[in-house]
């Protein structure tokens, strides 16, 4: 995905063949997602089927690389798979950690319930000074319960290495994207799956869609969403700005538990429903939203990045 | 896909803020965009702007343009806008007007408007809402009657902005007395100067922003100023209007405005605040992505994209973003902020005609529904 080498127009919003062509590549390798699907173990077939393709593990060189990886990350997330993406196609080649492991992804302060921890085959820590990759195992790592879509525990790893020249920012920046990818592509695929049970489902003599009280809110979430995948985008282009990729994930962010709550509100009991699969996104959210500290840390960053020169 | 400023749009940008460091007088900032129509001071801005090709950049060479891309202009209209909007009411007439008139207009019609458009020597109205038809622009009622080579123009507009000034007026009238709906509807370019035409103010507590009453009675038009075919003008202003709803770039003057708050609020120690720096981060975020979703509609236009729903989104955001900086604008200054003209003041005012401006917020919904989300007619 090069970018015009003739000083011309740069900004183009349309994807280009290239893009349009991998995306659905690494959409057929993982398949359909069932609507109901156990979430405690992650398909590392598929895993390596994306590897193989190359879209985990492969360096990050050149320009528009980091748009590939986040376009592929948020429609993963969009089709409601469950995968390491953002850690194996942007965290750890951004850092030039090599491999095709299953990456998690962790700050060196909160190993206690990190997503992925008792599925990957190692983690990425990120401390204050430095980023250690440390393996994983069934005696480093302890299973947590949860309903929210990916599986999570804590981990305590006793081996760690040091990857070299890795640096912490960087390192928080490229989850922050990541997951800001993941967020935006959960946000489009739930709007996707409420519009369409809207306008199928009859009360009241007609669809429900063609009430106004409930597309006014179907319409906020999709503009809610749009503007997420839009700056998750951009943010990747320009994935060095601190600002742009925090204020992405604060896009992403700030009102996935509102939209959450608000969806399932608008598809009443049937919403629920396994088989209905709705919660493969909006439990995702749920989850994607707690991730690095949250909407308002988010948010801080952005300040700090904007206004104090600060970085993350 | 890929988001990057060419060399010479990033020098375009450079140059201009380099013009307005020059020209911009002291506390000119702290006008609101359009709050000055068409004073001896934008009158010479936009002569200004006109000599420097910088009014009309992405206009053809042959309409007093320079062949420019489309992004010229919207760099052009964020620099203009975020400091209060140099080119008075003329934002209007290069926004969409303009392109109205060079996309349906005649050899005539072309020769007589674009000249001093691109020269930025005159001043137009949008003649559209009428007190029976806002939201629900389409059942407008002015009317239009064929005698001869005339239309004999009756009806009312209101809440029009720039009226006193204007020249000339994009006029929307009912030409098939029979017709209902979009149906029939037509399109007049009204010099203001006709007799039968009475402009009034109608008093409001925006003060930023006059608004005024537009009376016709038996005006006599010529058939020549009609733009487009008899009874089909809904297509073509429905296309004008998608860009009206982003022509001016709210969201930049958001973004200056809070910039202007944190450098207050940093001065005062403020910034360092978790729950204040989380809340400027939320706004300037907002403010971003209504820029973001703004340049898609931009690359859409760029592209040559007619009706498609991409600016209905990017309002639903720039709505958002002016509020949210409006809302912690007058929450930083507290009592200071309802002094008048102080910059909380102007843009609480300024956010609440966003959400009206070029079509509610609720009808940006509505279409939203309609169009990307293939919902039936709201009940």
């Amino acid at each position: 995905m090069p970018g015009h080498e003739d000083g011309g127009l740069r900004v183009d919003f349309d994807l280009d063949d290239h893009q349009t062509t991998r995306l659905a590549e690494a959409a057929a390798l993982v398949g359909d997602v069932p609507a109901a699907y156990p979430t405690t173990a992650v398909d590392r077939d598929a895993y390596a089927r994306l590897a193989d393709a190359g879209f985990v593990g492969r360096p990050l060189l050149g320009r528009g690389d980091h748009l590939m990886a986040a376009l592929v990350v948020e429609e993963l997330s969009h089709l409601a798979v469950v995968l390491p993406v953002a850690a194996g196609a942007l965290v750890a080649p951004g850092l030039g950690i090599p491999g095709r492991s299953l990456f998690a992804v962790a700050d060196a302060g909160a190993l206690g319930l990190v997503r992925y921890a008792g599925q990957a085959d190692a983690a990425i820590v990120i401390g204050t000074d430095g980023v250690d990759v440390a393996q994983l195992g069934p005696e480093t790592t302890t299973d947590a319960e949860t309903a929210y879509v990916y599986p999570i525990g804590a981990i305590e790893p006793d081996v760690h290495e040091r990857v070299a020249d890795a640096d912490p920012c960087t390192a928080r920046r490229l989850w922050r994207l990541g997951l800001a990818a993941e967020l935006a592509g959960a946000l489009g695929g739930a709007v996707e799956q409420v519009a369409a049970y809207l306008n199928e489902r009859e009360q009241f003599g007609k669809p429900l869609g063609s009430l106004q009280a409930l597309q006014h809110r179907v319409a906020e979430a999709f503009a809610a969403a749009e503007a997420a995948r839009w700056f998750v985008r951009y943010a990747a282009w320009h994935h060095d700005d601190e600002e742009a990729v925090a204020a992405a994930a604060l896009t992403a962010s700030d009102r996935a538990h509102e939209l959450c709550m608000d969806l399932h509100q608008l598809c009443g009991a049937r919403g629920f429903t396994l088989d209905f699969g709705l919660y493969r996104w909006t439990l995702r959210l749920e989850a994607l939203r707690q991730e690095l500290g949250g909407p308002d840390a988010h948010a801080r960053l952005v300040t700090a990045a904007r206004w104090r020169g600060a970085a993350g | 896909m890929e988001f990057e400023w060419s060399d010479e749009e990033q020098s375009l940008r450079a140059e201009l803020r380099a013009f307005l460091d020059e020209e911009l007088p002291a506390d000119w900032d702290l006008n609101t965009p359009g709050e000055d129509p068409s004073s001896v001071f934008t009158r010479e801005m936009a002569g200004k702007l006109a000599d420097r090709g910088w009014l009309t950049p992405h206009w053809p060479a042959e309409y007093g343009g320079r062949d420019a891309s489309a992004w010229a202009f919207v760099i052009v209209a964020e620099e203009l806008w975020a400091v209060g909007e140099l080119r008075g009411s003329q934002y209007m007439n290069v926004s969409w007007i303009g392109p109205a008139i060079m996309a349906a207009g005649t050899e005539a019609q072309k020769q007589e408007h674009l000249g001093p458009i691109a020269r930025g020597d005159v001043h137009w109205c949008q003649g559209f809402s009428e007190p029976g038809a806002g939201s629900d622009l389409a059942s407008l009622q002015s009317a239009a009657a064929r005698d001869g080579d005339h239309y004999v123009v009756n009806g009312e507009k209101i809440w029009t902005s720039y009226a006193r000034q204007a020249d000339y007026c994009f006029l929307l009238v009912r030409t098939d007395p029979t017709s209902q709906g979009a149906r029939g509807i037509s399109i007049l370019l009204v010099p203001m100067d006709l007799p039968g035409i009475t402009v009034e103010v109608v008093p409001t507590m925006l003060e930023i922003h006059v608004v005024h009453r537009i009376t016709f009675r038996d005006v006599r038009v010529p058939v020549s100023c009609r733009l487009g075919d008899e009874h089909e003008g809904w297509g073509l202003i429905r296309e004008a209007l998608a860009y009206e709803r982003v022509g001016a770039p709210r969201f930049a003057r958001g973004a200056y405005v809070l910039d202007r708050l944190a450098e207050w609020a940093s001065d005062q120690g403020l910034l360092d605040d978790p729950e204040l720096a989380g809340r400027f981060g939320r706004a300037r975020a907002a403010c971003q992505a209504a820029r973001i979703l703004t340049y898609r509609v931009m690359d859409d236009r760029a592209k040559g994209r007619p009706n498609t729903p991409t600016p209905y989104v990017a309002r639903v955001a720039i709505v958002r973003g002016e509020r949210a900086v409006a809302e912690l604008g007058m929450d930083l200054m507290g009592s200071e902020g309802l002094l008048r003209r102080s910059r909380a003041d102007s843009h609480v005012r300024t956010a609440m005609i966003a959400g009206l401006g070029g079509g509610s917020y609720e009808v940006q919904l509505n279409l939203i529904a309609r169009l990307c989300l293939g919902m039936k007619t709201g009940a």
